[in-house]
């Protein structure tokens, strides 16, 4: 009698994780779709439109300026601390202090999730930019080099406390 | 069946107990143990083949004891004809005629009248006179009248005979009286007696020795299952695996017990902290997750301006920030627009005079002023 009953507990065990698992696949397929659109919204406004502002002023085209770029390691968060000043213009304009009051949460957000986040960001990219996505996947360290540029960036719109490590 | 049937009731083995669907065997008949992927079929076909082979070697042992049995039933009887032919030696002694082979050769000798009268007067007394030695000492004397009174009848015989009897009677009677009682046992009976007492000490009981030195020993498993005291003393000290919880608990026992639970509970909430990071971090993705989508219909909105100053951003960026391998662009001319858009403008070679504002679409003349006395547009040509 006993072991039947633990072997139907067994059994219910069984089929809840797997209902567990079917959740969690379906949530994360689910999480997909909300982060291609956020991925989207992000390319289209945001990593497109700088790059394309800083290309008109270098005289080049968006994919070599980001070719540009990758090799000189010069990430976005990089060039903007470079140029305090216009950061600080930038950030004081009203559009963007609604949108980073908003999206504040955004600088709570680990490494990890901006990892995944990239990989989102590269496979929507291939798809409204592919000539973009082309170069970052393409060039040495273009991925590693999109990963810093969103951290940093994450760090300059946020707020996030910068730690100015001198590397050998 | 019956046999079984018999040793069931004989081990007082308690009867299955019927519930519902299912069939509870005692766990005394089957070890009180149950091994990892064993069912209770298993054990119960196990139990049942155990039973089955005691019963074949309960019946084996019973048929050696019987044919043992029978070995000395067989010996017994050849004892006790040994001995009733000892007996019958005895009792049969005084039929046979006493007579030596001198007296033969001189009744052989007479001529064969007198020798069939000497040996019907003979055969007369002997028949009549049943003690034992009495009428073998008259044929001498029979056989001496023949030879000195050839011729005479029998019946003078017989009366010679009756007459030499009387006084061997009264001549016997005389030494009785004179001398001590005779033995009553002959040295024959003594033989007799005494290889009656060999067979049965040098024969009879060495092989009743024997046989009960052959008789098959049971063993100890075999003794504690046949007798109900044992078998329940064994079921006491948990001989036979008894499963039931020890009422004394040792202290090894309860330190065990002890270990286990604390490895139980420290695997317990090593489970519940990586399910509490767990579900933390995907409240903390959900969270943001929100903020996104959130940011989805306010992007919307501020789309055209967001876009907007995100260029302008970047051109402000790249006056800045120069690659190395990049030579620097051939104009760059300061936008200020009515609407609010500033921001620098390169052109490869020398800018036209009008251009269209990157915010509004306004057309803006270059080098011109702004409505509020102010240039619209700056060269800062570099």
């Amino acid at each position: 009698m006993v072991e039947s009953l633990r072997k139907q507990i067994e059994e219910l065990e069984a089929d809840v994780a797997e209902l567990e698992e079917k959740i969690r696949i379906k949530n994360a397929k689910k999480a997909t779709t909300a982060a291609q659109v956020q991925a989207r919204i992000f390319l289209e406004s945001i990593f497109a439109p700088y790059m394309d502002g800083l290309c008109d002023i270098w005289g080049l085209s968006p994919e070599e300026g980001l070719r540009v770029l990758i090799n000189e390691n010069a990430s976005l968060d990089k060039i903007a601390i470079d140029n305090h000043e216009a950061l600080t213009e930038f950030l004081s304009q009203p559009e963007i202090r609604v949108i980073t009051a908003v999206a504040k949460p955004l600088g709570e957000v680990s490494e990890e999730w901006i990892k995944e986040k990239t990989g989102i960001l590269i496979e929507v990219m291939e798809k409204i930019r592919p000539e973009l996505a082309n170069v970052i996947i393409t060039t040495p360290g273009g991925q590693k080099w999109f990963l810093d540029s969103l951290t940093g960036l994450r760090n300059i719109l946020f707020g996030k406390p910068q730690i100015n490590i001198e590397k050998p | 069946m019956s046999t079984r049937r018999k040793k069931t009731e004989t081990e007082s083995t308690p009867e299955p107990i019927y519930k519902g669907s299912s069939v509870s065997i005692d766990p005394n008949l089957i070890g009180r143990f149950r091994r990892i992927g064993r069912s209770p079929l298993d054990d119960e076909l196990e139990s049942e083949d155990a039973m089955i082979a005691h019963e074949v070697k309960s019946m084996r042992v019973e048929e050696m004891n019987m044919k043992r049995k029978a070995r000395m039933a067989k010996l017994q009887k050849e004892i006790d004809r040994l001995e009733k032919e000892t007996e019958k030696t005895d009792s049969d002694d005084s039929d046979i005629p006493r007579i030596s082979v001198a007296m033969a050769q001189q009744i052989a000798n007479l001529p064969p009248d007198e020798r069939n009268k000497v040996i019907e007067t003979y055969a007369a007394f002997r028949s009549i006179d049943q003690s034992k030695g009495r009428g073998d000492s008259l044929l001498p004397l029979l056989i001496g009248y023949s030879k000195t009174n050839p011729g005479n009848t029998q019946s003078d015989m017989v009366t010679y005979a009756k007459a030499m009897a009387d006084q061997f009677k009264t001549g016997i009677d005389v030494m009785k009286s004179v001398m001590p009682p005779p033995e009553k046992a002959s040295s024959s009976t003594e033989a007799l007696k005494l290889m009656k007492d060999l067979i049965i000490e040098g024969v009879r009981n060495p092989v009743l020795s024997a046989i009960e030195k052959n008789q098959p020993q049971q063993s100890a498993f075999e003794q504690i299952l046949m007798n109900p005291e044992m078998f329940s003393r064994a079921k006491e000290i948990g001989m036979f695996g008894n499963r039931e919880p020890r009422t004394g608990s040792t202290n090894v026992d309860l330190e065990i017990e002890k270990m286990r639970g604390e490895r139980e509970l420290s695997i317990k909430k090593l489970d519940l902290e990586w399910r509490k990071s767990l579900l933390e971090s995907e409240a903390k993705d959900k969270r943001t997750d929100a903020v996104l989508t959130a940011l989805a219909p306010l992007s919307a909105v501020f789309a055209g301006p967001v876009n907007q100053r995100m260029r302008q951003f970047g051109q402000q960026q790249a006056s800045s920030y120069t690659p190395e391998n990049i030579s620097p662009p051939g104009n760059t001319i300061l936008i200020r627009c009515s609407c609010g858009y500033q921001g620098p403008m390169s052109f490869p070679g020398p800018p036209p005079d009008i251009i269209k504002c990157p915010s509004c679409g306004q057309d803006l003349v270059v080098g011109g002023v702004p409505s509020g006395g102010e240039p619209q547009k700056t060269d800062r040509g570099t």
